[in-house]
């Protein structure tokens, strides 16, 4: 019985695509729609209502008056079946139930979240459909399931502080789904993957209903989402799905609530999740590009918004605020952001920057130097000084406060922490501090993630905090500065700390670590950001899925970043996100090791010198170490590490740089330094897999590409054990 | 409707009228190879190639292709050959990589480069079976024979991505 419906259901997707599709001069695909539509006919049966039999009737009318009809007419005719084809799949998939109101109350502030979450989310969404056709083009892939389920965590996380039920519901079912995938339970086949599209379909329709009910300042009302939660739970398999949150009983809508639930009397049937699998179906077919899938989905909305028309002056699903009449009056008017693609933004840094580049070689050609001509002299550091300015403008054009996204914050700490029943309080610092305006979005989601870690598994419920002496008011300090070359933004929590056994114990389920294995905290702590790692007991809406410490630590990687973690049981625990100033510039000094050139951030630089022999040490004649003003450092050849020939052997001839990552110093043993430079980094990754030594590459003055390398990863060549030194420094002092 | 599953073809069974048309043909040593020619994006010679420690080996290193960073692919090692030497044959072969949807310029180095040939379908011998040990045939989208001499042409895609 579910089977056969579920064909049904597919029969007609195919035909509300074939239908979107057909050009009404092409005869063979007609009778392909006409096949389909009296194949729809015979398997109608008892169990379908009155108006689902009513409308198939009249879909079957419609195709034979198609084919009969001149070709002038078929245009008009194939619409009309369109629109009776929605209809048909809008009645199947929302029941008349009355309209259920909530009114929601909602400050500057709400609105100010709510809006940045459908940005956000749109284009989640829009990026959930691209990565759904390249598996339904490609296969299936572990990262592209991964990508796919955090697309649905973060909105379901996001929604769930701002009582979207509908949203939540939603995106917990698909969730669940792609949990099932992703855990290899269940296979990504066409059915599924059909419904996933389904779920990214009728997401963007709650997306854009949150918008039109925020524009017009009327309530969001409730869809019902049944039929497609059930649709998605049967695909779930036997399995039995897991409890979906209150959402899916909340009060069901008729299909008309898809419209602006408007104080309009008699709503008219605007038709609900009509466009469901037409709309990702016909992106398919056209070519991957997001242009050519946004054209499909707009001529797609075609037939939806002609059937309010023809059902009478009912209010249209997009009414653009200047003609509407009301509601508008007393609608709030949303902060309008210029949203500047970020590819733009940066290619302009980097182009600012390859300009000081050529400026400076030009500035400096021996050629002009010798010109002794002072006019010439004179425009050229009217240059270099227009090009210092410009770059200056071009920073600081990217480099915004957090303050804006601290703010977001607390706020959503507050309502997080209400509706987890917990008292918890943010406190911020250093909301001034500056940083790359693309780096303060892209830091947005792994802080949800963290503070919504923090509140629902660090900070302990109300009865196990009174038996601490720890305050009933939990503490979650929230702090950024600027430490060095680096931005840090600290989450200090006073929770329970994490559980290391606990982690220890799941990492050994999961196979990440084997019995016996003795690890160190900072090791342990860090498996909490493999993918699916989650030691909480149960999942709740909040968390508890394991996903959200891998999309934390990708995120903070992809810009250049770090997150560190401590943890004292029953103290709390630390979370500390270093990142770089800024993703485009740095400056860099060149260092040469044989005929090698490669570049050093001078941020990281501490000092150079030329060693003596008496400094010089080594520990079981292989590793060495050097004395600085009775400082004990690891000491790196980066003619051994590297294995370049034709470097300086010697340390006492070479030069020794002594670089810090990671509040821990390294001294690097180089050839010479040869000078310093500012350099537009450019992104190693593609195509080249295993760079790890390299944060990058940038064009050299003399158009050769150096290296910029990685100093944590290279200072960790110097050993695990950086503690040696220190145990080593009380006797080299004994014996001084 | 269901050309989605259509589409996808599998090289090793699809006819060899398939890989029909112009290629690029290049040497390796002594032996002959063919890349096609919309996936050449350009030649260059011999250039400084920046070297990129703890890489694969037959990542040559990086170029700086105007204002752009490229990884160079030595073809030789990738196939298991010696390490090219370079003389003033030696060309770099900038390609056109598809990963994806995404195209990706990577560029690979050859001994040298002979010319455009145009082959026809039925000059176009599937990829033979070498055996167990032999890598070669996913690599290859047929063989191109032109009077005696014999092209293996390359599926520089799934080269790259390997």
């Amino acid at each position: 019985m579910a089977e056969d419906e579920s064909t049904f259901d597919a029969l007609l997707s195919d035909i509300a695509l074939a239908v979107f599709l057909a050009r009404a001069t092409d005869e063979s695909i007609l009778a392909e729609i006409a096949a389909q539509v009296r194949e729809l006919e015979q398997r109608l049966d008892a169990s379908h209502d009155g108006a689902t039999r009513g409308l198939v009737t009249e879909c079957c009318a419609l195709v034979a008056d198609i084919t009969q009809a001149p070709a002038a007419a078929r245009p008009a005719k194939l619409n009309a079946l369109g629109v009776t084809v929605k209809k048909l799949q809008a009645a199947r998939q929302a029941p008349p139930e009355p309209v259920a109101s909530a009114v929601v109350v909602r400050d500057a502030e709400t609105i100010e979240l709510i809006n940045d979450f459908l940005t956000e989310s749109t284009e989640a969404i829009a990026k959930a459909d691209e990565i759904l056709m390249s598996i339904e083009q490609d296969g299936l892939n572990a990262e592209d399931v991964n990508a796919l389920f955090r697309v649905f965590h973060t909105i379901k996380g996001v929604a769930g502080f701002l009582d979207f039920h509908n949203i939540i519901a939603l995106a917990h079912t698909t969730e669940t789904l792609l949990d099932r995938v992703r855990e290899g339970r269940i296979d990504l086949d066409g059915a599924r993957l059909e419904r996933v599209f389904d779920a990214t379909t009728m997401m963007q329709q709650l997306l854009a209903r949150v918008r039109s009910a925020l524009e017009t300042g009327t309530e969001i009302g409730n869809v019902d989402l049944s039929a497609l939660v059930a649709a998605i739970e049967l695909a779930l398999g036997s399995e039995g799905p897991r409890p979906a949150p209150t959402a899916v009983a909340a009060p069901p809508a008729p299909s008309a609530a898809l419209g602006v639930p408007s104080p309009t009397p008699a709503p008219a049937p605007v038709p609900a999740p009509a466009p469901g699998a037409a709309a990702p179906r016909a992106a398919v077919v056209a070519p991957p590009t997001p242009v050519a899938s946004k054209e499909a989905e707009a001529d797609d909305d075609e037939p939806v918004r002609a059937a309010p028309r023809d059902a009478g002056d009912a209010p249209a699903l997009r009414r653009s605020p200047a003609d509407g009449a009301g509601p508008v009056a007393v609608a709030p008017r949303l902060r309008e952001t210029l949203k500047v693609d970020v590819d733009r933004v940066e290619k302009f840094v980097e182009m600012v920057g390859e300009l000081i580049i050529v400026q400076s070689m030009v500035v400096h050609a021996p050629e002009i130097a010798s010109l002794q001509s002072l006019r010439l002299q004179g425009s050229l550091s009217q240059l270099s000084k227009i090009s210092r300015d410009l770059q200056d403008v071009a920073m600081r054009m990217r480099m915004v406060p957090v303050r804006g996204l601290f703010k977001k914050l607390a706020r959503m700490v507050r309502e997080l922490s209400r509706k987890v029943g917990k008292d918890v309080v943010l406190q911020t610092s250093g909301e001034g501090a500056e940083m790359d305006r693309s780096m303060v979005e892209r830091l947005e989601e792994p802080l949800v993630h963290m503070i919504r870690n923090s509140i629902d598994h660090g900070i302990e419920d109300a009865e196990a905090r009174a038996k601490t002496t720890k305050s009933p008011s939990a503490t979650i300090r929230l702090s950024a500065y600027h430490a060095g070359g680096s931005v840090v933004v600290e989450i200090l929590d006073d929770g329970k700390g994490l559980n290391r056994d606990a982690i220890i114990k799941k990492a050994k389920q999961n196979g990440l670590i084997r019995d016996g294995d003795v690890l160190p905290d900072a090791d342990v702590y860090n498996m909490i950001f493999a993918p699916g790692f989650s030691t909480a007991a149960k999942i709740t809406e909040i968390s508890g899925r394991g996903v959200g410490m891998d999309v934390v630590k990708r995120n903070i990687e992809a810009m250049r970043g770090r997150v560190q973690i401590a943890s004292t049981s029953s103290q709390g625990t630390l979370f500390k996100i270093v990142l770089p100033l800024t993703m485009a510039i740095i400056d860099g000094m060149l260092v040469a090791c044989g005929s090698e050139v490669y570049i050093l951030p001078s941020l990281l630089i501490v000092e150079s010198f030329q060693p003596t022999q008496a400094m010089l040490f080594t520990m079981s004649e292989r590793d060495e170490l050097v004395n600085v003003r009775g400082e004990l450092l690891p000491l790196v050849r980066l003619s051994r590490v590297f294995a370049i020939e034709g470097a300086q052997e010697d340390p006492t001839q070479a030069l020794v740089v002594v670089v810090e990552s990671l509040g821990r110093k390294v001294a690097l043993v180089v050839d010479d330094v040869i000078d310093e430079q500012q350099v537009v980094i450019k992104s190693l990754d593609a195509g080249i897999s295993g760079a790890d030594y390299f944060t990058g590459a940038a064009i050299l003055s003399d158009g050769r590409v150096g290296l910029i390398l990685n100093v944590d990863r290279i200072g960790s060549m110097a050993g695990p054990d950086t503690q040696a030194p220190a145990r080593i420094r009380p006797i080299l002092e004994a014996a001084s | 409707m269901n050309e989605r599953t259509d589409s996808v073809s599998n090289p090793q069974t699809a006819d060899s009228q398939t890989y029909a048309g112009k290629y690029m043909a290049f040497k390796l040593g002594n032996e002959e190879y063919g890349l096609g020619i919309l996936k050449v994006r350009e030649l260059i010679g011999l250039m400084d190639i920046t070297r990129v420690p703890g890489t694969n080996e037959f990542i040559r290193g990086v170029i700086n292709l105007r204002g752009k960073v490229i990884p160079v692919v030595d073809l030789r090692l990738k196939f298991g050959m010696t390490k090219t030497v370079d003389t003033d044959q030696t060309v770099i072969i900038v390609v056109q990589h598809s990963v994806g949807a995404a195209d990706l310029a990577m560029a690979i180095l050859v001994d040298e480069v002979l010319e455009v040939l145009d082959i026809s379908g039925e000059r176009i011998d599937p990829a033979p079976n070498f055996g167990s040990q032999a890598f070669s045939t996913e690599f290859i989208l047929g063989i191109g024979k032109i009077d005696k001499r014999v092209i293996f042409l390359l599926d520089i895609d799934r080269i790259l991505t390997a």
